[in-house]
């Protein structure tokens, strides 16, 4: 059919016009780019070092989301350090902090003279009033309940320029070694009126060895060196922190040479290959790791609201097998149910696993027969026994150890499923308490703060407030009235007793992180319990500072 | 009378679209499970009184009823206003404004590039007369539009970055160092082949059947007729006309390609909304949520309406229908 008109083409456009368009989407594209540009700052001064971090951070006050603890410890000081995790904190920010009275409730802090804030203004007993009433008393962050609630202080009061009293509801003999090196102390001059502090956009300015010199959103964090430092020397003039989230990217990254530092663990099985790059090195995080991976057990569900099937399930687990299988051998078996190296784990705390004739013959008692002959145990009314194992589905690692958990509990004739869910999910089920068994990891905090580990018992971790337990009931009321820091560490020793005998949670194992670098661009990096090795203790040269601010 | 009838349904349409768009962007975020409070506070969200968490809610005016927020969210887009980011502690517009033009510049790239190449690729398709040639051009195109996204990524990075070492791995500009337009260009390359590559299947597949169509009508059967040549017939007589679905593709893919930048921006550690929007999606970060869905929503409406435009003034007969109206 012909068309009663002249096609496109045959006045369409001509070389000339198709070019000129051409000419037009390119200019278009380069100017896009160039406006793209004049977002990005340039800097001329000597090269920074590059550390790649696999979130973003938006702010870094310690009311911003998901800013790591350790980068911020890059900018402010607390009172005590290096941190509550290995029972070695020191005055730090402060000069002295010391009990007053017999019953454990008051501290004097007197605080170091001569320190200044990074934009110059003297750092005084304003400050720590302020920061500890902030947290307090302000809308809450992380550190709120080691303020409002375990401990509750109920006076915070300045005696003059450099010296302070708090005074706490109930006993808090472990104030120095633990709340005082666990909160971020914030200026007054620029913080003290700030009513939204999730909102804060003002002036980040702390007393740390860097200040941050400039925040691209999505992009990166420059952070230059504080050489009024009181604590010590930074061993580099700046640092330009990017947010690489996808870890394959970041090692390539690192690879490619864009990168100094990846700071986030270097997957098992890519290590060895890595240390073998001629211009790379792997560092351990610490010997000792403080971080685990762990199974959440729903207490508050049937048959693991059950503590002889939460033991029988314990016992089922074997840990040594997952440190082979899942972390190439890259980890502590997690025989014991919480760090063997810090001081707040009860010496010869064992966690029941690794026996599953003992989990057998454990379920046989309990009434758990294979009823149907499937091969699988049922419960014991002749029900069908059967347990999702929820894990998220970011975490390949995790996967891979639930899929050998749910065969290690099939072992024993537990039948168990994995579920694997997005992050985000996760978390809401497990609020919601909808799951029988959850992977997930646990970091220091929680794991061995030995405060936390009483707010734990209250919130649905390791038990939960209102779920009748009297023999909890009692430690929990001992550990609240012990006095003196013998008293307290003794009561939480009871208290992790009590969870290994019937787990809410179960250590499967703690990775030993290993951090790929370039030596060539920093090649100070050290690892610290539960910091991983991008923290103040690599980054500082502390060794011309006299005592108490010597390195940890 | 007809043709004011005609436009105003056609407006009336796009504002029901934008409204429909606006609405389940509001409701979406609030379906999503888990609880904002998390994000704001961490895992011991759960351990805060009631009145802690009233204080934290009506902070970001999450304590309000639905219909309150829905009000107060209408009310927030007539000022432009989208709120503030929980998790970023920022107004959402200064976010969406930073990392727009990154987005851009992807996904603008990619759609120009993707319909030069297939439809170059179209060209060539009919032009090669062997039907091996024609089969393993086609299988070709199949095979790289059906590798993931983040695949192709990573074996780019890999190649590129990694083993030659020409080009960045991520971001958007070197760190730390002078950047001008040259070196934006070079860190958006592996990112735009990546979306392009992955989008080079629509255009290559309506350029071909648009040219199938146009090479057995009877102005080309004229023109050759006249003594045209093959050239001549496949790109003055043929292509242009193939090349008129292209525009409506065109719109359809800028909202797809916008999606498809949450993996490819990911992977590369790109600063544009689509990392910001996985982000949010995380977090439970309602506002921020909100206001890249509805930018994204009025970009699709946008490109409709200036695709419709687009198709009016470049075909006749449409022209001619709406002054014959």
């Amino acid at each position: 059919m012909i068309r009663g008109r002249r096609p496109c083409g045959a006045r369409g456009p001509s070389a000339v016009r198709a070019a000129r368009r051409c000419c037009l989407a390119v200019t278009a594209a380069a100017a896009l780019a160039a406006a793209a540009s004049r977002a990005a700052t340039a800097h001329a001064a000597a090269p920074p070092l590059r550390v790649a971090i696999p979130q973003e951070v938006a702010n870094v006050t310690p009311y911003s989301a998901g800013v790591p603890e350790t980068i911020l410890d890059l900018v402010y000081d607390k009172l005590a350090a290096p941190s509550p995790y290995a029972g070695n904190a020191t005055p730090w920010l402060a000069r002295s902090i010391e009990p007053e009275g017999g019953d454990g409730r008051s501290w004097r802090i007197a605080l170091r003279d001569g320190i200044r804030w990074h934009d110059g203004v003297p750092f005084s007993a304003d400050d720590v009033v302020s920061t500890l009433r902030g947290y307090r008393d302000k809308p809450s962050n992380r550190w709120s309940h080691h303020v409002g609630d375990t401990p509750r202080l109920v006076s915070i009061e300045k005696l003059d320029r450099l010296s302070l009293r708090v005074t706490c509801e109930l006993p808090c003999p472990l104030f120095d070694k633990v709340t005082a090196a666990d909160l971020p102390i914030l200026p007054a001059h620029l913080w003290r009126d700030v009513k939204e502090p999730h909102l804060y956009r003002g002036p980040l300015v702390g007393t740390g060895p860097f200040r941050v010199a400039e925040m691209a959103p999505g992009r990166f964090l420059r952070l230059i060196a504080n050489r009024d430092y009181f604590a010590g020397t930074p061993r580099v003039d700046a640092i330009v922190v990017t947010f690489i989230r996808n870890p394959t990217t970041a090692l390539a990254a690192l690879r490619a040479g864009e990168v100094d530092l990846v700071a986030a663990p270097v997957a098992p099985e890519l290590v060895a290959a890595l240390a073998r790059q001629p211009d790379l090195a792997v560092q351990q995080g610490a010997a000792q790791p403080l971080d685990a991976i762990e199974m959440r057990l729903n207490f508050d569900r049937m048959p693991l609201s059950d503590p002889a099937f939460r033991q029988a399930v314990a016992l089922a687990v074997r840990p040594d097998e997952l440190v082979r299988r899942v972390a190439l051998g890259q980890a502590l078996p997690g025989s014991i149910g919480f760090p063997p190296p810090s001081p707040w784990t009860a010496p010869g705390l064992t966690q029941p696993n690794g026996d599953p004739a003992a989990a057998a013959r454990l379920l046989d008692e309990r009434g758990f027969h294979d009823r149907d002959g499937d091969g699988f145990r049922d419960n014991a009314d002749g029900s069908p026994l059967r347990l999702g194992i929820k894990v998220s589905s970011s975490e390949a690692l995790q996967l891979r150890a639930a899929q050998v958990v749910a065969r290690q509990l099939a072992a024993v004739g537990i039948r168990a499923h994995v579920e694997v869910v997005d992050p985000a999910r996760l978390r809401a089920l497990y609020t919601a308490r909808q799951f029988d068994l959850m992977l997930g990891e646990v970091t220091a905090h929680t794991l061995v703060d030995p405060d936390q580990l009483v707010v734990s018992f209250m919130t649905g971790y390791l038990w939960r407030h209102g779920l009748p337990n009297a023999r909890l009931d009692g430690l929990l009321g001992d550990w609240r009235a012990a006095a003196t820091p013998e008293a307290r560490v003794a009561a939480g020793f009871a208290l992790q007793r009590l969870h290994e005998e019937a787990p809410a949670v179960l250590m499967l194992y703690y990775p030993q992180s290993r951090f790929a670098y370039r030596p060539r661009a920093f090649d100070h990096w050290r690892g610290m319990p539960g910091m991983g090795v991008f923290h103040k203790w690599s980054l500082v040269d502390f060794s011309r500072v006299p005592a108490p601010w010597s390195e940890p | 009378m007809e043709r004011a009838l005609t436009r105003t349904a056609r407006l009336a349409s796009y504002l029901l679209v934008l409204w429909l768009g606006a609405t389940a962007n509001f409701l979406l975020p609030r379906l999503l499970p888990g609880d904002p409070l998390e994000y704001l506070v961490g895992e011991e969200s759960s351990r805060l009184s009631g009145e802690q968490r009233a204080a934290v809610l009506a902070q970001f005016g999450l304590d309000r009823p639905l219909l309150a927020q829905y009000g107060a969210y209408w009310r927030g887009l007539a000022h432009l206003d989208l709120g503030t980011s929980v998790g970023y502690g920022a107004p959402v517009r200064e976010l969406v404004a930073a990392r727009l033009p990154w987005t851009l510049l992807l996904v603008g790239s990619a759609i120009v590039l993707a319909t030069v190449l297939g439809f170059a690729l179209a060209c060539a398709f009919h032009w090669l007369r062997s039907p091996r040639a024609s089969t393993g051009l086609m299988g070709g195109v199949m095979v790289l539009t059906s590798l993931p996204p983040f695949w192709l990524g990573m074996v780019g990075i890999a190649i590129f970055a990694v083993r030659l070492g020409c080009l960045p791995s991520h971001g958007a500009t070197t760190v730390g160092a002078a950047s001008g337009a040259g070196d934006v260009l070079r860190h958006a390359l592996l990112p735009v082949a990546t979306l392009t590559l992955g989008y080079l299947a629509a255009p290559f597949l309506l350029a071909r059947a648009g040219l199938e169509d146009a090479l057995g009508a009877g102005y080309v059967a004229l023109a050759r007729s006249h003594g045209a040549g093959p050239w001549r017939v496949l790109l003055r007589q043929a292509a242009p006309n193939a090349a008129l679905p292209l525009v409506n593709q065109l719109a359809i893919s800028f909202g797809a390609l916008l999606g498809g930048t949450i993996v490819v921006e990911t992977v590369f550690a790109y600063p544009g909304l689509g990392s910001l929007l996985y982000d949010g999606i995380l977090a439970h970060d309602f506002p921020l949520v909100q206001g890249v869905f509805l930018l994204l929503v009025v970009s699709v409406v946008l490109a409709n309406a200036v695709a419709d435009l687009l198709e009016a003034a470049l075909d006749p007969r449409l022209r001619r229908r709406e002054a014959n109206l």
